[in-house]
């Protein structure tokens, strides 16, 4: 049930999706997969005056080779599915960490909905893929009538449902440099019933002479938004993976930020769980 | 092969599949205004002035009422009425009149051109609150406290049951174990949300209510006591049941409502259609309980005595539902074993929360949670074998105990255990969780028996004497019409029903066509209470095509001019030496005029009607393998057998699907599912996602065993599985989770075991 009427539009080109945001602004919400947005009309959350339906544009990008500066690497756009990502062979190949992610999200018809764009927008605290985004560098491209500009992931989420874009501005898609070789993980500990976790840890590392080298961690769950952990990468860089190396690598991730408690489970389960995920994490991806 | 079983399949999901289902919520009647209710925000206050002036004067708005306009009569409980032995006289009004009780409780009714429009003034209505002291815990109430003597019925409710000598019991127990019990209230769940639709005809002089229920029957006798009808000024119109679990047998005050509308504002038709919040936080909940249980022991194992001392959680008011659970779960102990003497001591609190209701499995499955968590907590505590601690305490079988024998005298319950060990492995499965005792992760094995054999002297609402009536009759062009009043809540009770009228009369499955809800066809039918629509309507369905069957010989043995015995029946027809006729010329042949059989009235038409003295016993045995991971403290079922005496099973599919969802309500209950209130009252799960609803994803593959022991006590030999199900997975999962740990702290553990609990459990060294 959704108690308030909006205004509804699905603008063909990306040009006049611009024009309406910039002409609605704080009025207007997206609308791509609608796996955040139809939950919060139907529980009033949101109830924004103008809805404005991205599937119509025509000429976005889908899952796409990176060229130029980015060069072996991968543009998603703000249509692309979990389900699409996944079938990607592209993806599979160039971003194997965020195919994995994409796969612990919820069940089937959320990920046949729900986009990546989307996750990033919705800034979910515990959304799986965040955490491989961050790990993986990953930009995203953002366009408005006054031009176009890129932020990273990371900076762009400022804490739950906070993301640092203007009203009338769009995220036309998401950018991820080559990830290099070497093995990754993506772990998510406390899933519910219905697919969130209470903390996911995604793990980028390759080793050379059985020492950490080229090595990313993104965390999510555990804190108000997704991180990566550089003080943790700092401390394992050059290190063998032990006991020790994990150990003081964990702290500093629960060092990192403050750990979120509620019903779902307290901080200090938080921080032992995000220990438990990165240390299995490292192993697997290390293993790879 | 009989014709019956060339077509298995549920035809009933074939709408369903295609969205065609008919829920009330579906109906569009034109011009039909939108009602929504106003619902407290406190869980516990006098109200004070309510202003409703500028809001009835807001757009679209048509009425707004409160409780003083309504009729006095329109309540859901009456101080008058009958009820069970042992619960106190209350009331409660449709609408809160002075006082609210719970968060959620409606206050006033807002009558509207459009829902929004409603729902918009119905959200922004409040009343001036006067704070009143509000009770939530059941812990300020456990039994060492004095007992609640609560304001609102000014009696405190205090239940007693028990057999045998609990003192002498006691001075031969060699130990003397306490079990902590504590489960969190759930609510059913239903995916289809509450809507009622109706419309007072002035034409007909009628008032017409389209609605969901399980109990069709119930919901016009109650419709028309509220608002002063006869039967036959309100007509009432079941619409299809989107999966109910008990919650659709009571009306709720919502729909006194909208009925009551519909004749105050003639003849538009009046809708509701609730949301799944609203369905949160005000429908009825099941299964509040805390206490304690306490279990003496030889030091072998021989059970001595059980005694339970819980308070139950029945939410604002007494209501007939929450009632019957615990008339139910009395009944229900001490379950399968025989102890020497037990006594149970229940104590009824009313809280700020919304009444407890109906949940599948009400009170037998908080009895056999007692009970078989009573029974781990033993074998944990004395090392002894779950199923071998269980096979030696079963009680004798047999009228005294209720407890089902196989033919030769053996408790069934024994073989069961015999074969759930031999049917697992069970001996592998004990050598697999010692090799991972070491590890992190670490296996366990649960055990629980369910039986439903409630004495024959409960007046429970669903187990007593009633009866059941079906119509069957065979159009002119061979085709089987079945048509009862008992409703379907997509269980495919259609499928099974109209299987059961092919297999009497000979016909294949594709010409019998069963019609559900059709009380003008089929007068009496208690709806689909206590999981019993099978062995109780499936009864009378048989009985009457039987009858035509018969009749059809008759006419056959008149027509081929041959004594009734020397017809015989063939797939096609009947023969009698030479001369044969097809059931297709006799079908034709019964609607001539001077077409019928000798004594037999024209065409081919037959009510049965059976009553049916008491429900068979149903009974379950399940293992569940669990895994625990110590570090993290997530649970996983990797293997689940259950083994189920069905009687005879007439649907294997609907059998097995019943089981099943059982078996996911169990898991669910386990592991996820529960409704907390903070200490306001304040309800904190408002969405099925907040309440972490198993999905089918999270169901284990699970190894489902029929056993097929004909039931005396229907004509049909079905029994129900539907509630032992549910009731044994709850603790075979909880139970499998206890024997992986096997701490001291982990016999503490309550459900749902979430991740942070169970890896605090985990933590501690202490053995048990």
């Amino acid at each position: 049930m959704i108690p308030s009427d909006f205004e509804y539009h699905a603008p063909a080109s990306f040009q006049e999706l611009l024009d309406l945001l910039s002409r609605h602004g704080e009025a207007a919400t997206l609308l791509a997969g609608g796996q955040t947005l139809v939950p919060d009309l139907v529980s009033g959350r949101s109830s924004p005056d103008v809805v404005l339906d991205l599937r119509r544009v025509q000429l976005l990008p889908r899952v796409e080779a990176g060229d130029g500066e980015l060069e072996g690497g991968l543009v998603i756009g703000p249509l692309v599915t979990y389900t699409e990502l996944i079938g990607s062979a592209l993806a599979r190949q160039r971003v194997p960490l965020l195919v994995e992610a994409a796969l612990s999200v919820g069940d089937p018809a959320t990920r046949n909905a729900g986009t990546l764009v989307g996750a990033v927008c919705g800034a979910h605290p515990a959304s799986d893929v965040l955490a491989a985004l961050c790990a993986l560098d990953a930009v995203a491209e953002i366009a408005s009538t006054r031009g176009a500009r890129r932020a990273d992931v990371e900076s762009l989420i400022l804490g739950p449902r906070e993301v640092d874009l203007r009203p009338d501005e769009v995220v036309r898609c998401l950018r991820l440099p080559p990830s290099g070789s070497g093995g990754a993980a993506h772990l998510k500990l406390g899933r519910s019933a219905q697919g969130y976790g209470l903390v996911g840890v995604a793990v980028q590392v390759a080793l050379e002479d059985g020492r950490a080298q080229r090595l990313a961690i993104g965390i999510t769950g555990y804190s108000r938004r997704p991180f990566r952990a550089v003080e943790a990468e700092d401390i394992l860089w050059g290190r063998s993976l032990d006991a020790v190396s994990v150990a003081e690598a964990s702290r500093a991730v629960v060092d990192a930020a403050l750990p979120r408690s509620d019903a779902e489970g307290s901080g200090e389960f938080r921080s032992h769980l995000v220990d438990v995920a990165l240390r299995r994490a490292l192993h697997r991806a290390a293993g790879a | 092969m009989s014709p019956a079983d060339a077509s298995p399949g549920r035809t009933t999901s074939r709408g369903f599949l295609a969205a065609l289902g008919q829920h009330a919520g579906d109906l569009a009647l034109p011009g039909a205004l939108e009602v929504a209710f106003a619902r407290s925000a406190h869980a516990h206050a006098l109200m004070g002035s309510l202003d409703l002036e500028g809001s009835a004067a807001a757009a679209g708005i048509v009425a707004i009422y409160r409780a003083r306009d309504l009729p006095a009569d329109l309540a859901l409980l009456k101080e008058e009425e009958p009820r069970l032995a042992g619960f106190p006289a209350a009331r409660r009004p449709a609408l809160a009149e002075s006082v609210v009780k719970y968060v959620g409780e409606p206050f006033a009714v807002i009558v509207g051109r459009s829902r929004p429009e409603s729902l918009r003034v119905a959200e922004g209505l409040s009343f001036l609150p006067e704070a009143q002291p509000v009770m939530l815990s059941l812990e300020d109430l456990t039994p060492s406290s004095p007992g609640p003597s609560d304001a609102q019925t000014r009696s405190p409710l205090r239940w007693t049951r028990g057999a045998g000598d609990l003192d002498a019991a006691w001075s031969r127990a060699q130990r003397v174990l306490r079990v902590p019990l504590r489960l969190e209230r759930v609510s059913p769940a239903p995916l289809e949300l509450l809507a009622i639709v109706a419309r007072y005809s002035r034409r007909e002089g009628k008032l017409h209510v389209w609605l969901g229920s399980q109990a069709p029957e119930r919901a016009q006798a109650q419709l028309c006591a509220a608002l002063g009808l006869r039967s036959g000024d309100l007509e009432l119109h079941p619409r299809e049941v989107g999966g109910s679990f008990g919650s659709r047998r009571s009306l709720c005050p919502e729909e006194l409502v909208v009925a009551w509308l519909a004749l105050r504002h003639a003849p538009l038709p009046i809708r509701y259609v609730a949301s799944r919040r609203e369905l949160m936080i005000s429908a009825p909940q099941a299964r509040g309980l805390c206490g304690e249980a306490v279990v003496a022991v030889t030091g072998q194992g021989k059970l001595l005595g059980l005694q339970l001392r819980a308070s139950l959680d029945l939410g604002a008011y007494p209501e007939r539902d929450g009632c019957a659970a615990v008339s139910r779960l009395l009944a229900s102990l001490p379950g399968a074993y025989g102890f020497e003497a037990w006594r149970a001591e229940l104590t009824g609190v009313l809280t700020n929360k919304p009444p407890a209701g109906f949940y599948r499995g009400s009170g037998l499955e908080e009895a056999t949670y007692v009970i078989e968590r009573a029974l781990e907590t033993v074998a944990i505590q004395l090392e002894l074998d779950p199923i071998e601690l269980r096979r030696v305490n079963l009680a004798a079988p047999g009228p005294a105990s209720g407890m089902p024998s196989q033919g030769d005298g053996k408790s069934a319950l024994a073989g069961a255990l015999e074969a759930l060990a031999t049917r697992t492995q069970y001996g592998r499965l004990r050598t697999a969780q010692e090799d991972m005792r070491k590890g992190t992760l670490r296996m366990g094995v649960g055990i629980a028996l369910a039986v439903d054999a409630p004495p024959p002297e409960t007046s429970i609402a669903g187990w007593s004497r009633r009866w059941e009536a079906a119509r069957v009759s065979i159009t002119p062009d061979c085709e089987a019409e079945v048509r009862v009043g008992a409703v379907s809540c997509g269980r495919g009770l259609e499928a099974a029903l109209s299987r059961i009228a092919a297999e009497e009369l000979r016909l294949p499955l594709d010409s019998v066509r069963t019609r559900l809800g059709e009380r003008g066809a089929a007068p009496v039918g208690s709806g689909a209470t206590a999981s019993q629509s099978m062995a109780r309507v499936g009864g009378a369905v048989a009985q009457a095509a039987q009858r035509l069957r018969w009749r059809l010989r008759a006419l056959a043995s008149d027509l081929l001019r041959a004594p009734p015995e020397y017809v015989l029946e063939s797939l096609g027809g009947f023969t009698a030496g030479e001369r044969s006729i097809t059931r297709e010329e006799l079908c034709r042949h019964a609607y001539r005029a001077g077409g019928h059989a000798e004594g037999c009235p024209p065409g081919l038409d037959e009510i049965a009607y059976v009553e049916v003295e008491r429900a068979p016993v149903a009974w379950t045995a399940h293992l569940a393998v669990v895994t625990v991971d110590r570090e993290t403290g997530q649970i996983a079922v990797p293997r689940y057998t259950a083994l189920t005496d069905c009687g005879r099973a007439i649907f294997p599919d609907g059998v097995d699907a019943q089981v099943l969802g059982g078996i996911a309500q169990g898991i669910g209950r386990a592991l996820r599912e529960r409704l907390v209130h903070d200490r306001e009252g304040r309800p904190q799960v408002t969405s099925l996602s907040a309440y972490d609803l198993l999905g089918a994803a999270n169901l284990p593959e699970v190894d489902m065993v029929r056993i097929e022991s004909r039931a005396i006590e229907t004509g049909l030999g079905a029994r129900s599985v539907g509630e032992v199900c549910a009731a044994a997975a709850l603790p075979a999962v909880v139970n499998g989770v206890l024997d992986a740990l096997r701490t001291r702290a982990a016999l503490e553990l309550q459900p749902p075991l979430g991740a942070e609990a169970v890896w605090k459990a985990a933590s501690t060294r202490e053995p048990t």
